[in-house]
């Protein structure tokens, strides 16, 4: 059986036996998700594996939770203002009325 | 036919978003892109294979990347990867601006589906842009 660890390839802490990363599984310890949450997020993810990654966030909780604050800020720097996302949606909205009639004129040609 | 590649940190959420697909009103836009989801083993991957290892196989199998993004952008990371092989034919990476709101807030994953219909939809003039985030 592979030995479960957590090692590191460049891009953050990660499990040896997966590319699910410490900080993939960060927001759900802080919430404190149960193993099956957690699965219902990652199915591939054994019990075994969380484990690495909760002992892993137990026993470097103050670096864990500094990258996680960085990873947040970063987040947030790249969120729209609400105006200019809510502008950006309704473009989206009209976008896929104007398809889906194509889509129905289309297939009212081919079934009519 | 459009291929998704669920990532192995946002399969729950990619399921949940093809769930709402289905059972809503945008099974017909679905139908219409012939879309089909695939896992890393689908493609052939590991379940520990490296972001760049994973970004080759999408561009070789024309499949888009779906993922998360809470990585470090190191030299080996996605985001590295994006930025030294994106040419103006590579497929974009889908990456969920907050992926775990997908599980726990349903208008933001109908936000969601929104959003990568539309960049579906509109998938020939996206090449080459690198990533695109959802929403």
């Amino acid at each position: 059986m592979t030995d479960i660890e957590i090692i590191d390839r460049g891009r953050g802490p990660q499990l040896s036996t997966s590319r699910i990363t410490v900080q993939d599984l960060v927001p759900y310890f802080l919430r404190q998700c149960g193993y099956d949450e957690i699965r219902a997020a990652m199915p591939s993810l054994s019990d075994e594996e969380i484990a690495v990654v909760e002992r892993y966030v137990r026993e470097h909780r103050d670096e864990v939770l500094e990258q996680d604050r960085r990873i947040r800020a970063r987040a947030a720097a790249r969120r729209k203002p609400a105006h200019a996302a809510e502008d950006e949606r309704e473009a989206r909205l009209q976008r896929l009325e104007s398809t889906r009639n194509r889509i129905r004129r289309q297939r009212q040609v081919r079934e009519p | 036919m459009i291929l998704l590649l669920a990532d192995a940190n946002v399969e729950g959420h990619v399921q949940r978003l093809f769930s709402l697909i289905q059972h809503g009103e945008w099974a017909e836009f679905w139908d219409y892109l012939d879309a089909r989801i695939l896992k890393l083993q689908d493609v052939g991957l590991l379940p520990s294979s490296s972001d760049g290892e994973v970004w080759h196989v999408c561009q070789r199998q024309q499949a888009i990347l779906l993922t998360n993004n809470r990585n470090d952008e190191g030299p080996e990371s996605l985001e590295a990867t994006i930025r030294s092989h994106t040419t103006p034919s590579s497929l974009p990476v889908f990456t969920f601006g907050d992926a775990e709101e997908i599980l726990r807030d349903p208008a933001y994953a109908e936000r969601v589906v929104e959003a990568l219909l539309d960049n579906l939809l509109r998938l020939g003039s996206m090449r080459g842009v690198g990533r695109v985030w959802l929403p």
